[in-house]
């Protein structure tokens, strides 16, 4: 085969075909700022920045709005007697209009006794929980969401993560200082709306204050009792998201990001480390089994500085969990844009493609920053390594400095959270299948090659009609080979072993190893060989296997000069150093092209296989053995001129990060012109549809959406290996895009045009 | 190689104090001299600098500024010669207090301190 050089011509990506689709799915961001204070004595050995930390995610992850942050200051500092801790609202506005800032106090006076929690999402110091259900007119809602029974240092203490839980819910909303709070007091409850669920409900307001009046919901006023940790009901998150004209509300029984609950899946954000600006992590995302997948949309990351910088991500994938930096990445399946947030603060990056992780499915994740570097936290104790929700887990990998190079950083926790929506798929694996059929196959030639044993044509005659489409060969029973005489006055041949011999006046030869010719110089060969018959230089009948007539049986030829009939007859002619009889009967009329092949006895023991057929003189295309036998059942055709299809085949799979490549095979030596064809559409449409002239066996298989070329070739038969797509830079997993190519000659779009198959290329992943 | 980072935190006290003690921006005449003037009215008037500050409308500020300042205190001699007041308008579940530091004169020698707040209380 012959591989042409291509003389280019412009070659467009379909890139833009592979375009990211945007989405947004932002929810609460709330920036969290400590301002220090003494803790107090208590038990447990948590901190308040851990338990504050909690409480912000819960919300953040349990009110669903367009984007809002709310930036709260908390600390230490004395209350007196009989306050837990104190909200104040420091400014508010916005459409709609919420508040953007405020401040929460914790006591540590000593007049609370506190338990802090250093796990707060972890409930196992409460020995029981309860949900409780109320219908408030607009059906059955949650408004308890409580773990009771405190042991060991929970036993007998307020717990600081139920308290700031309050806390931030009066930041959310419920706040006396809060301008739409008291719009919608005036009636004395809560009054829920759609698009908000339960719509119709009446969620009671204490007369008092910006408190709920149901004493089982976290927002209870006055409601703060031992032993016991309170989650936001459905009844607090609706009073909040109905106050705060949030949309809707994600009721969860645990802390998203640790193990129960759902979106976002967050890890920690109390980075103590970071990287270069250009840096990379790296980690592992799977998901959970019975979950049902996660989609993710957006992505908070930690971003080193004090902010304000114009931050971007690149977020690339491997198959498998093993985050492998210095292995193949591809190129970015998503990206995003935001500025950045201070260290300790998320930066919310909305991402320019989903990303989906099926259920089950293990995927490696690296985050390039540029314009900033990421701040993350070494993975060592206290820092888990794992963190996942009801849907998705992620396993804690390693940073670099710079993308996919040098030695990586480990254990690294990226501090993130990732909102998503529940479901997703298994990230495709790029993947290339064969469509469709180019021009269909024609063939001047027939053949069926068999070694000797497995010889099935004796007692078959087969009568070769020729037309101008080509002959049409039936084979009915015969008795054997008719005795010489019938057409001519036979001539008995003195056959050489392995040798031809021209016999009679109409230009016929007779070779010794069972074929007929229409002129000299076919091989003398032995051995039959599909391949030497295609390119014998006359045009021959082949009963080709090694024969002996040199001192065996006869050989004699007879004609018919005025009808052009001729015969020749092998009668008895022993197989190669065999004592078998072959009987065979070549009939040709050198008029009309017409012949007949007969076979009476043949021996089974020859030494070399059988090649039974016919092929015009000259180079032929290779038709490949067919069953000569079928031409009992039913007439097999061949036609005036061969027909070369051309097959296209994909050079590897369309992987983001490379360069997707195809190779069209089968070029006829008459093509000049090349063209790849990249659609969005498969289609089977007739070439003839594109352009009338066109050869009707020929399709197309892919639409006409680019053109790839001409590129200039000659010199075939032969191949051509040419872009289908750049993927260099990266695009969308799993988007289909279909392949076919043509060659033309110098009539350009004729019936010379042919056409490939077609190539399904679903691009991907490793 | 990493480099080691360090959580930006904003030093939070200015907050801290606005969080409880939040200073009104009510102009006074502290300094003035003059008539010695009436404490419920200096209260009433710091409830609704305070509440213009955490951004109540009009409106609203002066509709419901005097549910905000509830009862004086009983007064408590000062070092100024004067009397410090508090006017306490506290429910359940919320803190509502200015705090009048009147001077001999009978007039704010401070800016009254108002504190506004959703409390959590056992």
């Amino acid at each position: 085969m012959t591989n042409f050089s291509r003389i280019g011509l412009g070659l467009t990506s379909v890139i833009a075909a592979l375009s990211f689709s945007q989405t947004a799915d932002a929810q609460v961001t709330i920036v969290r700022n400590f301002a220090g204070g003494s803790a107090p004595t208590a038990t447990g050995t948590g901190n308040l920045q851990t338990v504050f930390n909690a409480a912000c995610d819960w919300w953040e992850a349990a009110l669903v709005t367009s984007p809002y942050t709310l930036t709260l200051t908390y600390q230490w500092g004395s209350m007196g007697g009989g306050t837990l801790a104190a909200h104040s609202l420091v400014s508010q506005g916005g459409t709609p209009h919420r508040e953007t800032a405020g401040s929460i106090t914790f006591d540590n006076d000593g007049s609370t006794n506190w338990f802090i929690d250093s796990t707060p999402c972890d409930p196992s110091e409460y020995t029981t929980f309860t949900t409780n259900t109320t219908n408030y007119g607009g059906g059955l809602l949650i408004d308890e969401n409580v773990w009771t029974g405190a042991t060991g240092p929970a036993a007998g203490q307020f717990d600081l993560f139920r308290t700031a839980l309050h806390e931030v819910g009066h930041a959310l909303g419920l706040s006396s200082a809060n301008t739409a709070f008291q719009a919608e007091r005036t009636d004395n409850d809560v009054d829920v709306t759609s698009p908000r669920p339960f719509p119709g409900s009446s969620l009671p307001l204490s007369s008092t204050s910006a408190h709920m009046a149901v004493g089982s919901m976290l927002m209870c006023g006055g409601c703060a009792t031992q032993n016991q940790r309170r989650y936001p009901s459905e009844g607090d998150l609706l009073a909040n998201a109905q106050i705060s004209q949030m949309s809707g509300i994600n009721f969860l029984t645990a802390c998203p990001g640790t193990g129960g609950g759902g979106s976002p899946l967050t890890t920690t954000f109390a980075n103590n480390n970071g990287g270069a600006v250009g840096g990379a992590v790296y980690f592992a995302l799977e998901g959970v089994a019975g979950g049902g997948g996660a989609t993710i949309t957006d992505i908070d990351l930690n971003c080193a500085g004090f902010g304000g910088l114009a931050g971007t991500i690149d977020v690339y994938m491997q198959n498998g969990c093993s985050f492998d930096h210095l292995g193949v990445w591809g190129g970015p399946i998503a990206t995003g844009s935001a500025t950045t947030a201070a260290a300790g603060s998320p930066t919310n990056f909305v991402l320019s493609s989903p990303i989906e992780i099926g259920e089950g499915c293990c995927v490696s994740i690296a985050i390039v920053a540029g314009g900033f570097g990421h701040a993350y936290t070494t993975g060592t104790s206290p820092f888990a390594l794992t963190y996942a929700t009801t849907h998705l887990e992620l396993t804690a990998g390693s940073a670099t400095n710079a993308p996919f190079a040098g030695s990586a950083f480990n254990p690294r926790v990226v501090n993130a959270n990732f909102h998503y929506t529940v479901g997703g798929t298994c990230p495709p694996s790029a993947t290339v299948e064969t469509i469709g059929t180019g021009c269909v196959a024609n063939f001047e030639s027939v053949y069926e090659i068999m070694d000797t044993a497995s010889f099935d044509l004796s007692g078959q005659e087969f009568t070769a009609t020729n037309s101008a489409s080509g002959y049409s060969i039936a084979a009915t029973p015969t008795a054997g080979i008719i005795a010489p005489g019938a057409i001519g006055t036979p001539t008995t041949l003195v056959m050489p072993d392995d040798g031809q011999v021209p016999a009679g006046t109409l230009g016929i030869v007779v070779g010794s190893n069972g074929w007929i010719a229409l002129g000299g110089g076919n091989s003398n060969g032995f051995v039959p060989s599909a391949g030497t018959m295609l390119n014998n230089p006359s045009t021959a009948i082949y009963a080709w296997t090694d024969l002996q007539p040199n001192n065996s049986g006869t050989v004699t030829y007879e004609e018919n000069a005025a009808t052009g009939r001729v015969r020749v007859t092998f009668d008895d002619v022993h197989g190669w150093n065999t004592t078998d009889d072959h009987d065979i009967q070549f009939d040709y009329n050198v008029n009309n092209g017409n012949w007949q092949l007969r076979f009476g006895a043949v021996g089974f023991a020859n030494p070399e296989d059988w090649l039974v057929g016919y092929s015009p003189g000259g180079a032929n295309s290779d038709p490949g053995s067919t069953d000569l036998t079928l031409a009992a059942l039913f007439a097999i055709e061949t036609q005036a001129a061969d027909t070369i299809p051309l097959s296209l085949e994909a050079v590897g799979t369309p992987v983001l990060g490379a360069p997707f490549m195809l190779t069209t095979n089968g070029i006829e030596p008459t093509a000049i012109f090349h063209v790849g064809i990249v659609g969005l559409t498969q289609v089977s449409l007739p070439l003839s549809f594109v352009f009338t002239q066109a050869d009707p066996t020929c399709f197309l298989n892919a639409s006409l959406d680019l053109v790839m070329g001409p590129d200039i070739i000659f010199g075939g038969p032969g191949s051509h290996t040419w872009e289908g797509v750049d993927l260099t830079t990266g695009g969308a997993v799993g988007f289909d895009l279909y392949f076919t190519s043509a060659t033309l000659d110098l009539t350009v779009l004729s019936n010379s045009t042919r056409t490939a198959n077609g190539i399904k290329a679903t691009t991907g992943i490793q | 190689m990493t480099s080691k980072l360090f959580s930006l935190r904003v030093v939070g006290s200015l907050v801290l104090v606005a969080s409880l003690a939040a200073v009104s921006a009510v102009a006074t005449t502290t300094q003035q001299s003059g008539a010695p003037q009436d404490a419920q009215a200096v209260a009433l008037e710091s409830w609704k600098a305070h509440l213009e500050t955490i951004g109540w409308p009009q409106d609203m500020r002066n509709r419901m500024a005097a549910d905000f300042v509830g009862k004086a205190s009983p007064s408590v001699a000062n070092e100024f010669g004067g009397v410090t007041i508090t006017f306490d308008g506290s429910t359940p579940g919320m803190l509502a207090k200015v705090s009048i530091v009147m001077g001999a004169n009978g007039r704010p020698v401070a800016k009254p301190v108002v504190q506004f707040a959703d409390i959590s209380e056992r």
